[in-house]
């Protein structure tokens, strides 16, 4: 039992994962169909997780609305009704269905919308109430943001040429040194968890704790 | 003590009249449009460059990952990109990896938004240009997917096999298409990984504005043929060919708001610094 429940997804995950990396650096016909395969299941699998994921958000809220749980029962029962909703319109018609176009265009799109055009008011009253130079780190900051903002819109060539050129100086010297040591160390990060995941270092990822 | 309160006043202004003053300075465009000017950025024209090389006819894969979010954003940056195709007579083969919502762009694209160029270049679904849809997987999906299409799709969006869609003829794997255009958010380190850096895939960026400062390097580096970025973007694409449309129309407001932005931040530290100039001296009278 130990060997089905800790051992046996690490064996499939390390020979699977060395299939689909040596075909990454060995053009052979066989492997090269191999890992196709390997990759057309994780496409299922993927579809299969989205599953779950619905499921699992149905029974959350579902237990929130019969306990009704104080101060969040009602939202449940929006996002029972909206999901079923979509669920319905979209199996029934498919995604062309007018219904779940109506709904979509019509809801799903100006919601996320609102949500994005909020950053805008809370970015407008956090510039004036909050940016303030208390400090010359502060003040670096505040300037290159301000360089950034106004080079990011035609405007600002227009009021001094020296701001798009400052502008795309820091985009292309300070910001791009520090993304690219941060993506070199990313990379050899997830590197290492690769490694450690293949071989069966890392528990978690197969969803026991660090002990088992 | 009433030029001290003034100073006081406007450091602590209600946050209302901030917003107030917004929506009021984003208005104005909309009823009065000021047409500020418009310049083109050099990674944007070497995208509109590296697209108008291509030979007519060539075939394009055009991957959109990008949720209601930023549809804002990006929609206006592929009808720009996607009306050159179509003057171009482009074969274009649209697919989404990481975001299921963005399977509806491509149909709202040609259906709704370009439906008179369409219509104009008697364009035809399944022979000129077929949608995929969303394929899910994200990055396993992409990989898939270059190697063998058919793998990880058999149907287009709307359900009819591919073998019965004369455009899919043609494809086989993704060394097939000529190339590529991303656009969105959630997948372009994906598509990079995946699809550009094993296969040479020429590419180019539509991203959000605040994927901008994260995907310059790649357009530094000359991983990707040019770049672009927000509504920012879609007018300068807008510009470069000379065909008005929403990115243009909406610049207007977007650098009043901008514009507004750095006003608040200096006004914000003008009040700060005063204020705090002059509440010195008091204390310091005090502690006398």
């Amino acid at each position: 039992m130990s060997f089905i429940k800790r051992d046996l997804p690490v064996v499939i995950s390390f020979i699977l994962g060395i299939i689909v990396i040596t075909q990454y650096f060995w053009i052979d016909p066989t492997l090269t169909i191999t890992s196709t395969t390997i990759q057309g299941w994780a496409v299922v699998i993927w579809a299969f997780m989205m599953s779950i994921g619905v499921i699992n958000i149905f029974i959350r809220e579902t237990r929130s609305i019969i306990s009704k749980k104080a101060g969040q029962w009602y939202y449940s029962i929006i996002i029972v009704v909206f999901l079923s909703c979509m669920i319905l319109t979209g199996i029934i018609g498919t995604t062309n269905n007018p219904i779940y176009l109506y709904l979509f265009n019509n809801f799903n799109i100006p919601i996320n919308q609102a949500v994005a055009s909020l950053l805008a008011f809370f970015t407008i009253s956090a510039a004036f109430r909050a940016f303030k130079a208390r400090s010359l780190e502060v003040l670096v900051l505040l300037f290159s943001a301000c360089v950034v903002l106004l080079g990011n819109v035609p405007i600002g060539s227009t009021i001094s040429w020296t701001i798009p050129w400052t502008r795309d100086w820091i985009l292309n010297v300070p910001n791009l040194a520090y993304s690219r040591g941060i993506n070199a160390g990313a990379a050899l990060g997830i590197l290492g968890l690769g490694i450690r995941t293949l071989l069966g270092y890392q528990r978690s990822a197969y969803g026991m704790g660090a002990e088992e | 003590m009433t030029e001290k309160s003034i100073f006081s006043k406007l450091d602590n202004i209600d946050r209302r009249i901030l917003w107030l003053i917004f929506i009021a300075f984003c208005s104005i465009p909309v009823f009065y449009p000021l047409g500020l000017p418009i310049t083109v950025t050099k990674p944007t024209l070497d995208l509109v460059n590296a697209i108008k090389a291509l030979p007519d006819g060539s075939k394009i894969f055009f991957e959109d990952d990008y949720t209601p979010l930023g549809h804002q954003e990006v929609t206006p940056e592929c009808i720009a990109i996607v009306r050159l195709l179509i003057s171009k007579k482009m074969y274009i083969v649209f697919a989404s990896f990481y975001t299921p919502e963005a399977a509806l762009w491509p149909p709202y694209i040609f259906n709704v938004a370009l439906s008179k160029e369409v219509e104009a270049a008697n364009y035809k679904y399944g022979v000129n240009y077929a949608f995929l849809g969303f394929i899910p997987g994200g990055d396993t999906s992409v990989s898939a997917f270059c190697l063998k299409i058919r793998q990880v799709a058999n149907v287009d969006y709307y359900g009819t096999p591919l073998d019965q869609l004369p455009i899919m003829n043609n494809f086989e794997k993704i060394q097939d298409f000529n190339f590529c255009v991303t656009s969105g958010s959630t997948g372009l380190a994906g598509m990079l990984s995946q699809m550009q850096a094993p296969y040479k895939m020429p590419m180019v960026i539509l991203c959000m504005g605040n994927d901008y400062s994260n995907m310059v390097r790649y357009y530094q580096a000359g991983a990707i043929k040019g770049l672009t970025s927000g509504l920012r973007g879609a007018a300068e694409i807008e510009m470069a060919l000379n065909t008005p449309g929403e990115g243009m129309s909406s610049m207007d407001i977007v650098q009043g708001g901008f514009l507004l932005l750095v006003t608040f931040i200096i006004i914000g530290n003008i009040s700060y610094f005063v204020a705090k100039y002059r509440s010195k001296p008091l204390q310091e009278g005090n502690k006398r």
